[in-house]
């Protein structure tokens, strides 16, 4: 036998290097870099979106990359020096921008114990059409909406709410002092025919002028280096997919591990120019339609729609017509999005909630339909990102006048219906992750990937939904009183399962907001 | 790398791309190819070749690109081209056609709002596509699990396809066994077997097989001709001869293995050869070179010609270093290290003293002339020495001596040439465990010919360069069967070394991947 050369890589480099930093005096310039920013909260903005089902565990953050201990049972990791994905999904270049620039937030552990059912925090944010809302009151968007510290005085601010199950459709509602429900789905008519958009174009953006041009999408990269950026983000995706799903064994798993350090170093070293932040563009108020309107039937497909709808939460948003925005997410109907397409015609039952979250026709092996699930989730995040959060980070809060981006100045919760998972379509209602961008002008602790450790017995002890919930409440400026009060369910918000293992740990916390994440 | 490159190049720009391949860092470990360690500067120049390559296409033969019919050219390309073009381009960048996954991936990254142009987007998919895992990594995990078996999987055609084709030529399968892989052909041993003798034609496969025996016998890495004293050189013409010692050995090895479908025997006691300088068969006692020749006897077996032989750069041989090359690459036993401070020169003459380079390694490595044991070394020197003395016939550089070694002392000051006899026989136990005579380095060639240490030794050096890895326990049976085909039997003799290659393909574990 010869004796085998064998270098030392940098990872086992590191390790050792770790060895010696535990018996180094603690310093402070050895703790990671955390974005403290400074409160400073202008008019409060909230846009929910919810996604269908879980979100996957190989395609998320694990748990054990929050290695810093926070607290008992409780450990965080600062994410802009993070070197990889914070999800198989989120790698639009905004969100790696966000990311970088420490304006997105992570928990990992959070358990719903306050429905029974994993539906429930689509129904507690609202997501759903105004018929489902009651059954397990209150919802936060109930709370939001008659909320006299949101609202104190009947105006024309509107409350722009695409639900679940309204044929895939939008809803915008006019709230205030007199509240005026618009219980009409905007939606297809009687014959398919899209003429919801005209009336929903009306009642929305019909004040502005028209003709001005849609919003424009992000400028193309034309910085070669950023060019190459976004080829090795996709780089890297793929090893990440090979390395979560393809049968190889933990060597060649670790191997992979180096070849992404490899690529990241690559890509830390190329400069990226971005624009200068000295002069924030004002958002603009046009409507998003290129002639100034729509056409009767010409808008069908989901991904259509869902552009569309993008581009009115924007208009919303940055316009002055809503605080509150809720955009579901969802997989029923036609899917169009491009994986399986073939597979999903619209009349024959089946569609991506059905076939491949819930495999009904038992077409998919559990890997293709996480592959099909990880599609559908990068599909929304990078149109999130294209028409939601790129337009509000380069976006001077013209209202807030503090010379931040709207948003810097609000949040964006991207929430899943069920818990983290395997497999997409079960219906676990624990272990969720939700993920935020923006920090509410500094109200949210971002720049956090937080992981509660949830035991490993039965159902764990993970932190309870409504903390995540309050935490919403409270950055949109809501007092105690207004949301623990009891409803007409009988319970106040904030006071479900007074009991069990949940209470008995994190009893002492059921008004609160999670404060690994609140820096109010 | 460089055969993917050769995919795309389609002879329009080789040239430019072979640029960037120099780029790629030389293999690290003894001239081995080390697929092992995954380095920043491999990463580096995979993405920029990538890019390069992604680049050209989409902005010069965007119209070009297989499976396509130039649909690619349009402004607006539909659903259904870019279907074409993923499933076209990526089934050769994979080596197989891609899963269904796999074609939704990447038109999600063609859609991708991340890249404007239609240039972008293509190039983003075919850069991709040249640094992903299943281009730069060989994973054969697409086949079915077998179920007695844990981790285990049965390759698909197109795997085994991509498998055999890497293993004998080198490269991605050719359009053939891509076509015997997607009709099925590839699965009987009868089809397996017509592609293994069909591959062995192409000129590839001789490169392969030669990387295979460079790596193992590292007959590159002798001494730097122009380190050697004039007293050694003596006038001879040192250009390109380390090219012509370098090209003999591959030459030699070429024919032996695919002319002549030769046997380990053979390659240990070949006279033929392939001489190209004068210089080169100036060493050997020959004229008018021209290529390939019939040497004499003292020439029989590879390892007694010139790139074997010049282990240092000195007026005098190493037995140590010659002996240790036999030890430990031809039958594959350890060999310590020398202890830190351990000489590397034989001590000078004294005044008046004549003696062989022999006598006064022995006296190094083995016991002083008062007879006391130089106990830091005779341990292993004991074991490698003697192999290096029966190739005392030859000078520094490799020349025949005719038994004769000429000494160089100092006799009342004045520099006297001294004619020594040389002993070329050696007593050792370590080709078959007990002690026997060897009497020359032909009688050593002869018997490490048919020494199954040395079978073995062959075995497992083929079983690294195959796997990328040294072999673990669960490796042996495999090894076996292998070593049983070049063993062969008293009828046949020995298997050839094409059949070594052949058994490999053919036995079942090559048709499995475990993880």
């Amino acid at each position: 036998m010869s004796v085998k050369y064998d270098r030392m890589t940098r990872r086992q480099f590191l390790i050792g290097v770790g060895g010696y930093f535990l018996v180094v005096p603690f310093l402070p310039s050895l703790l990671s870099r955390e974005a403290l920013a400074q409160v400073t909260t202008g008019p409060r903005r909230l846009l929910i979106t919810t996604v269908e089902h879980n979100m996957v565990a190989n395609q998320i953050l694990s748990p054990s990359v929050a290695n810093i201990p926070l607290s008992s049972g409780i450990s965080y990791r600062t994410l802009n020096d993070l070197n990889q994905n914070l999800a198989n999904f989120l790698t639009h270049p905004t969100i790696v921008s966000l990311k970088n620039s420490g304006l997105i937030t992570m928990v990992r552990g959070i358990d719903n114990i306050v429905t029974p059912d994993a539906h429930g925090p689509t129904w507690l944010t609202g997501s759903t059409n105004s018929d489902w809302d009651a059954i397990y009151s209150p919802s936060i968007d109930a709370y939001l909406e008659s909320s006299q510290t949101l609202y104190p005085t009947a105006t024309s601010t509107g409350y722009l709410k695409k639900v679940l199950r309204c044929n895939g459709s939008i809803s915008y509602r006019k709230v205030g002092n007199n509240v005026t429900r618009i219980t009409d789905c905007y939606g297809d008519d009687a014959n398919n025919n899209w003429n919801g958009a005209k009336k929903l174009y009306n009642d929305m953006v019909g004040r502005f002028s028209s003709g001005g041009g849609s919003t424009p999408p992000p400028p193309p990269p034309t910085n070669d280096n950023s060019f190459k950026n976004n080829i090795l983000n996709l780089v890297f995706e793929s090893y990440q997919n090979a390395r979560n799903s393809r049968r190889i064994s933990n060597d060649d798993k670790h191997k992979l591990d180096e070849h992404m350090e490899r690529i990241h170093e690559l890509q830390s070293s190329l400069v990226i120019s971005e624009p200068p932040p000295t002069q924030i563009p004002q958002a603009s108020c046009q409507n998003p339609f290129s002639n100034g309107n729509l056409a009767n039937n010409a808008i069908y497909s989901y991904t259509d729609k869902m552009e569309v709808y993008m581009k009115l939460v924007r208009i919303a948003l940055t316009c002055g017509m809503t605080k509150v925005a809720i955009l579901n997410f969802e997989g029923h109907g036609v899917y169009d999005i491009g994986a399986g397409k073939s597979r999903f015609p619209s009349t024959s039952g089946h569609d991506f909630h059905g076939s491949i979250i819930h495999n009904e026709q038992g077409a998919y092996t559990l890997s293709e339909r996480q592959s099909q699930y990880n599609y559908w989730m990068k599909w929304h995040m990078d149109k999130l990102s294209e028409y939601i959060l790129e337009p509000l980070r380069t976006t001077e809060d013209v209202e807030a006048n503090n010379g931040k981006s709207y948003l810097e100045n609000m949040l964006v919760a991207v929430l899943s219906e069920a818990g983290v998972d395997n497999d997409g379509g079960s219906h676990v209602n624990l272990d969720y992750m939700p993920i935020l961008f923006g920090n509410m002008g500094g109200l949210i602790r971002s720049n956090r990937f937080v992981a509660i450790d949830r035991g490993t017995s039965g159902r764990g002890t993970g932190i309870p939904y409504n903390q995540l919930l309050i935490t919403f409440l409270k950055a949109m400026g809501l007092p105690e009183s207004e949301y623990s009060a009891s409803s007409n369910t009988g319970q106040g918000f904030g006071q479900y399962r007074t009991s069990g293992n949940h209470f008995q740990r994190w009893g002492h916390r059921y008004y609160q907001p999670i404060e690994e994440i609140w820096n109010g | 790398m460089k055969d993917l490159l050769a995919l795309v190049s389609s002879g329009v720009y080789d040239s430019t791309v072979q640029n960037y391949i120099n780029n790629l860092p030389n293999d690290e470990i003894s001239g081995k190819e080390n697929t092992n360690l995954v380095y920043q500067t491999h990463i580096d120049n995979y993405f920029d070749i990538a890019y390069y390559v992604g680049n050209r296409i989409a902005n010069n033969y965007i119209g070009n690109i297989p499976g396509t019919n130039g649909c690619l050219s349009n402004s607006n390309p539909n659903d259904s081209c870019v279907t074409n073009f993923i499933n076209g381009f990526g089934s050769k960048v994979y080596r197989r056609p891609l899963t269904t996954a796999e074609v939704n991936r990447y038109k999600g990254y063609y859609n991708t709002s991340s890249f404007s142009t239609k240039q972008q987007k293509v190039t983003a998919v075919i850069a991709t596509m040249l640094q992903s895992p299943d281009f730069l990594y060989r994973i054969y995990d697409q086949g079915q699990s077998e179920s007695q078996f844990s981790n285990t999987r049965k390759l698909t055609d197109y795997e085994l396809a991509s498998k055999l084709s890497y293993l004998i030529t080198g490269t991605m399968p050719d359009a053939t066994l891509f076509n015997k892989a997607q009709n099925g052909t590839l699965s009987t041993e009868e089809g397996l077997m017509e592609e293994i003798d069909r591959l062995f034609q192409k000129p590839s496969a001789k490169t392969t097989l030669n990387r295979f025996f460079l790596e193992w016998l590292r007959y590159n890495q002798f001494a730097d001709v122009n380190a050697f004293p004039n007293t050694v050189t003596n006038g001879l013409n040192l250009s390109n001869l380390s090219t012509y010692m370098t090209s003999e050995i591959q030459d030699t090895i070429s024919y032996v293995v695919f002319n002549q479908n030769g046997t380990y025997e053979d390659l240990m006691t070949t006279r033929e050869s392939f001489v190209y300088g004068s210089n080169l068969a100036s060493i050997y006692g020959i004229s008018n070179p021209n290529g390939r020749v019939t040497l004499d006897e003292t020439r029989s077996g590879i390892l007694s010609r010139a790139a074997f032989l010049a282990r240092k750069a000195s007026n005098l041989t190493s037995p140590s270093r010659r002996g240790h090359f036999i030890l430990s690459d031809i039958l594959c036993e350890a060999v310590g290290t020398p202890p830190p401070g351990a000489p590397t020169q034989v001590d000078p003459l004294v005044p008046g003293e004549f003696l062989t380079t022999r006598d006064r390694n022995h006296y190094l490595t083995i016991e002083t002339r008062s007879g006391q044991v130089v106990t830091s070394c005779v341990s292993c020197h004991s074991r490698m020495n003697p192999f290096g003395y029966t190739y005392e016939a030859f000078d520094p550089l490799g020349r025949y001596r005719n038994g004769i070694e000429v000494v160089t002392g100092v006799v009342n000051g004045t520099t006297v040439n001294q004619q020594l006899p040389l002993n070329v026989s050696a007593e050792t136990r370590e080709l078959n465990g007990y002690n026997e005579v060897i009497v020359n380095h032909q009688h050593l060639h002869t018997k490490l010919g048919q020494s199954g240490k040395a079978l073995s030794c062959m075995t497992e050096k083929w079983f690294e360069f195959v796997q990328k890895r040294a072999p673990s326990s669960d490796d042996y049976c495999y090894m076996n069967e292998v070593l049983a085909t070049v063993y062969g039997d008293e009828t046949t003799g020995q298997g050839s070394i094409k059949d070594m290659v052949k058994r490999t393909v053919l036995s079942p574990r090559f048709r499995y991947w475990k993880y």
